[in-house]
């Protein structure tokens, strides 16, 4: 993959991913109120919520190997040369 | 002949068909991710790995059957599966289970130790912890409950690598175990009545619909959040582009028809999109990656 469709494929990935977490936060503050959570409903609506900004710290953590040259690539495939 | 006729569908009943073409599908994708590129193609691990995980998926569902018969009798959607309408004896379905299960395990022997371990552990804890206490007594019972669910795509990776802990396969896990909420509390929204009179206090029923959707939502967008992240742990290339970010869209689409309406029309669309997103991001990481050995 050359490097310019990676990095394309990043940027896109995250804008998606911030409009996501964007959506996410929309639909918690203007439902919440209705939907009148209990304790036990808060932790559990807690979990996707965790996993989901989980994912985006881990993300993070390996969004600069995706840029280093195949050999050294951690992350998916190593592309043959 | 309609007897015959009539075994087959109480065999595909029993074993629940349609989910197992799923986990067969999820493993295969496991397999192919962690499938590197010049490792030397062995045709009887695919090969084993659908055999084995079948028999063992069709093992524990024949089991999970005949652990409920008592509450699918008690529900119109499920009163005539083969036990429940008296087609088998709840013994013959655990015979047929232990059976179906044992050979699966052995089939995935013949792989490796850790693939056949995972699926032991698997087996373990959807008919043991899961179907006997959680889903019995837990109103969130499906969301540790969706764990072995998600179990098929590690297994299909272990076959190759038992670096289970890597990227690509905690991507595959998560994307499998965060589909399965939307996918199980829509349909008890659905038959809601059904699972009061099983006495299953699942979420729509313990909670009520509109809470039950509310949850429905905070899965949705973290499963097609996770989903959408998928060139951050595996190798996405142009069909991530083309379908995952579409297809994404659609779903968070018809989850806001279906929250607004709450039910009626906009139940099946929604049930059929997040059905179809699940293979679409399983099957796209391992397209692309076949797609990336082809054009470089």
């Amino acid at each position: 993959m050359t490097g310019s469709l990676s990095q394309a494929l990043l940027t896109v990935s995250f804008i998606s991913y911030f409009l996501v977490i964007v959506g996410l936060v929309y639909f918690v503050v203007r439902y919440s109120r209705t939907a009148k959570l209990n304790m036990t409903e808060l932790f559990w609506g807690a979990v996707p919520v965790a996993i989901l900004f989980t994912v985006f710290l881990w993300g993070l953590g390996t969004f600069q190997d995706h840029f280093k040259p195949g050999p050294e690539r951690q992350v998916g495939v190593q592309v043959k040369r | 002949m309609s007897s015959f006729k009539d075994a087959l569908k109480s065999y595909a009943q029993l074993t629940k068909t349609g989910i197992i073409i799923f986990s067969v599908v999820s493993a295969l994708a496991g397999y192919a991710v962690s499938f590197q590129s010049g490792q030397h193609f062995e045709y009887s691990h695919p090969l084993l790995l659908v055999l084995g995980l079948y028999l063992t998926a069709a093992g524990g569902f024949a089991l999970n059957q005949a652990q409920e018969w008592n509450r699918d009798s008690r529900m119109a959607r499920t009163k005539g599966r083969p036990i429940p309408r008296g087609y088998l004896s709840s013994g013959q379905g655990y015979v047929i289970g232990f059976t179906l299960a044992a050979l699966g395990l052995v089939a995935l022997s013949f792989l490796n130790s850790f693939t056949l371990l995972l699926a032991f552990l698997t087996l373990v804890f959807y008919n043991g912890v899961y179907t006997l206490f959680w889903k019995r007594r837990w109103v969130f019972g499906a969301v540790p409950g969706a764990i072995p669910g998600a179990m098929p795509v590690v297994i299909g990776f272990s076959v190759n690598s038992s670096e289970i802990w890597r990227p690509d396969c905690v991507y595959l896990f998560l994307v499998m175990f965060l589909w399965q909420m939307p996918h199980f509390w829509s349909l008890a929204i659905r038959y809601r009545e059904d699972y009061k009179k099983g006495g299953f206090p699942v979420l729509p029923v313990s909670l009520g619909e509109s809470r039950a959707l509310y949850h429905i939502g905070l899965y949705v967008f973290s499963y097609v959040g996770v989903a959408l992240a998928a060139p951050w742990f595996l190798h996405a290339h142009v069909l991530y582009l083309l379908l995952v970010l579409p297809i994404s869209l659609k779903v968070i689409w018809e989850f806001m028809k279906y929250f607004q309406a709450r039910e009626g029309a906009a139940w099946l669309p929604f049930f059929l999109w997040t059905n179809l997103s699940l293979l679409i991001y399983l099957v796209v990481p391992v397209m692309d990656k076949w797609l990336s050995w082809v054009f470089v």
